[in-house]
């Protein structure tokens, strides 16, 4: 039961990093890839981690403040009202490290947490590959057991901030007669190791937020696999679920874009226009209505396991982002073609926040795959 | 604000449940007699303290809030309860104790408790009608300037309107010019958001209802030799509504749990649930009768009777366009969004 010191004590943290982020955080950071280097963002969070805001979520021993699902949400929230910049480690925050915290010896807490937390370690994650998008368990970089060495051969895909990452954590068959989720192992690799090679995708919108990353025969410790040999594919589908419970993103910043759609309408002429109304309408309850799922299930304190509560999410929040997308697609109309002496910024980047908006219907689980997990897992619905 | 609920909020709504499975109307849809609420079921519903929850102790009720009454009223839309618990005990209730002068609050809430009063609400406009206006010993009308209190007795004009949902007849009731009237414009706006949130919760249950209809039929109907359930179209078409659903209760409960607020968040917060409740609603209801195919078509298979009280409760109190654009409207006025609609400091203190 929810009591009035509990209340109070949410509304001290919201104070209190209210306060913070107004005094600390950048506003305007431009992306590593826009700036050519992550030393700015690696400043960011060196000073996130100093204050004790890097991984609130992680354990008090480690970094951390043990903090719940509700106070994880509070400082999502306030992170977005501050418009501070995206998180650029968060594959490290978390994936890595709570597999670490869960799975690692004290050897391998030692060696990768706390860089992890100064920014030092900056991590990327190599799940997916050209033939194993949603059907993952096919997965074939390979691993080759000699000794004290895994000699690793493959290629991952779609890899988010590889260009610049300093360690990637890559799921390996490890046993070569395994097939399907046997015989895959967790294995950390250093991206400096010889034989790794980054490939940026040039995307759809122009950037490249991904990249390829190959392995030829790189040589990896035994030291560096997380949990047992072939244990793997268990711990990735405990991490996929701590990826997309909610905590990651919250209703603030799509606030934040309902501003800009507003705009877009406004400049449209279409500021008393019912039908804008309704359209911008309807998206301001769906992000409030965001904003109420995700507190319910952060005060329910049933997140964070793969299952239901994440599928509903990732499905809601990526469905929701693409309508939001949309519609600002169409205020802006023929403002899309802009004059090339005079781009306004703005509406280049709300073009590839829709395109982006695309692919998170595609990656952290097909939304598919999604609908899979809850007619199968949920309702029950036969196989 | 949280959205939890307590245990003992779920226990009431388990008590509800374990009620409404007993007295519902589903297993006896043919028998029902034609839009008359039942005395017998409301005195059994009055009996385990249903219809006096809400009512102050010192008016002979159990004196519980909005909150406890959350699971409730989404039970009443899960087993399609005709008699309207909803209105009386949800948004009656609260208006008399709060709004109505001593009087009319010492001679109506004792007879709400004790089980001889059945309440209902008429929403504002010209159009608008009473579900049960022909039956409930009072209706509360709700008018530009304040409500209107129309007892059985008080001369109140009462035509009958048609309903597809024969279960729950409307009526639409005119005031007796000499009816007791209390409240303002400000009243009037607080029992609509009031009745808007309300309905968006029962809505909420019977989405629930058609969903589960829906996943039981395809879990059980075999065609090309397996169930139907299996095929992956039928199950995106039920994992999305799911999603829906469970998405949007939150919003329902928060809306109703808001009382102490001011009006315009809690106008803002009904908009809020009935928008996401009814466009819930509509995915349900379509994807239902869809999965069931021929046989959810005829009116002797009980799921017809959520079909269109579902129907029914989505078109009122404000449809989703409706809704809609009253929170378009806040959007375009409001200088700030994050300001206007995102978290603040006081509401964490409340």
């Amino acid at each position: 039961m929810r009591t009035a010191t509990d209340t109070a004590a949410v509304d001290a943290w919201r104070r209190e990093v209210r306060q913070w982020l107004m005094d600390e955080a950048p506003t305007s950071l431009p992306t590593p890839e826009e700036l050519g280097t992550s030393d700015q963002h690696r400043a960011w969070e060196r000073k996130l981690h100093a204050a004790g805001y890097s991984a609130i979520h992680w354990p008090v021993d480690h970094g951390g403040r043990d903090a719940s699902q509700e106070v994880r949400m509070v400082f999502q929230e306030e992170y977005e009202r501050a418009g501070a910049p995206a998180r650029i480690n968060i594959q490290g925050i978390m994936l890595a490290g709570p597999v670490i915290l869960r799975y690692g010896t004290p050897e391998q807490k030692q060696r990768w947490l706390e860089p992890l937390l100064r920014a030092d370690h900056i991590w990327c994650q190599g799940f997916s590959e050209p033939d194993s998008g949603s059907d993952l368990a096919s997965l074939r970089t390979k691993g080759r057991v000699e000794g004290n060495t895994i000699v690793v051969s493959g290629q991952k895909i779609w890899t988010s901030v590889a260009s610049f990452a300093d360690w990637i954590f890559a799921l390996v068959r490890t046993d070569p007669e395994s097939s399907r989720n046997k015989g895959i192992s967790w294995v950390m690799i250093d991206m400096t190791s010889p034989g790794v090679e980054v490939r940026p995708i040039h995307q759809i919108d122009g950037r490249s937020d991904f990249a390829e990353v190959f392995f030829n025969d790189v040589a990896v410790p035994r030291a560096n696999v997380v949990g047992e040999l072939g244990q793997g594919w268990e711990i990735a589908m405990a991490a996929l679920g701590m990826e997309r419970g909610v905590g990651r993103r919250s209703y603030v910043q799509y606030l934040g874009n309902l501003a800009q759609a507003k705009q877009f309408a406004t400049a449209a002429g279409l500021d008393d226009d019912p039908a804008t109304h309704e359209s911008l309408g309807a998206l301001l309850g769906g992000a409030i209505v965001y904003r109420h799922f995700a507190n319910r299930v952060a005060s329910s304190g049933k997140n964070g396991e793969p299952g239901p509560t994440a599928a509903y999410n990732k499905l809601y929040w990526s469905e929701y982002q693409t309508r939001l997308f949309e519609t600002g697609m169409g205020l802006l109309g023929e403002r899309l073609e802009q004059p090339a002496d005079d781009v306004d910024p703005q509406i280049s980047s709300w073009e590839r926040e829709y395109w982006y908006s695309r692919a998170a219907r595609i990656f952290a689980g097909s939304n598919e795959i999604q609908r899979n997990i809850i007619a199968e897992r949920v309702l029950g619905l036969p196989r | 604000m949280s959205v939890t609920l307590t245990d003992e909020q779920r226990d009431f709504g388990e008590l509800a449940r374990e009620v409404l499975a007993k007295v519902g109307p589903a297993r006896d849809l043919l028998q029902e007699r034609d839009g008359v609420a039942r005395r017998g079921r409301w005195a059994q519903l009055a009996e385990v303290g249903l219809v006096s929850a809400t009512v102050p102790e010192a008016h002979g009720g159990l004196g519980l809030g909005a909150r406890d009454m959350a699971l409730v009223a989404e039970e009443v839309g899960y087993f399609a309860l005709p008699e309207p618990l909803v209105e009386t005990a949800c948004v009656a209730v609260p208006l008399l104790a709060r709004h109505a002068p001593a009087g009319v609050a010492d001679a109506w809430l004792p007879r709400i408790a004790e089980g001889r009063a059945v309440v209902t609400v008429q929403p504002p406009g010209a159009s608008a009608s009473a579900t049960f206006g022909q039956e409930a010993d009072l209706v509360i009308v709700i008018e530009d300037g304040g409500v209107a209190l129309c007892p059985k007795a008080s001369g109140r004009t009462v035509s009958a309107r048609e309903s597809a949902d024969v279960l729950r007849r409307p009526a639409r009731v005119e005031p007796a010019s000499e009816t007791i009237r209390f409240g303002d414009a400000q009243v009037a706006a607080e029992v609509t958001a009031s009745a808007t949130a309300w309905t968006a919760v029962v809505l909420n249950g019977i989405s629930r209802r058609l969903l589960d209809m829906s996943v039981e039929y395809a879990r059980i109907r075999e065609q090309f030799g397996r169930p139907i359930g299996s095929f992956q179209a039928v199950k995106h078409m039920l994992a999305d509504v799911a999603t829906q659903i469970e998405t949007v209760r939150a919003s329902a409960w928060y809306a109703v749990g808001i009382d102490d607020q001011d009006l315009e968040a809690r106008i803002f917060a009904a908009s809020v649930a009935k928008w996401s409740a009814t466009t819930a609603a509509a995915a349900a209801n379509l994807n239902a009768l869809q999965v069931h195919g021929g046989i959810g078509f005829t009116r002797e298979n009980p799921l017809s009777l959520w079909l269109v009280r579902g129907k029914k409760l989505e078109a009122l109190w404000g449809t989703a366009n409706f809704h809609a654009r009253i929170l378009g409207e806040q959007l375009m006025q409001a200088d700030d969004l994050v300001e206007a609609f995102g978290p603040t400091l006081a509401e964490q203190a409340a």
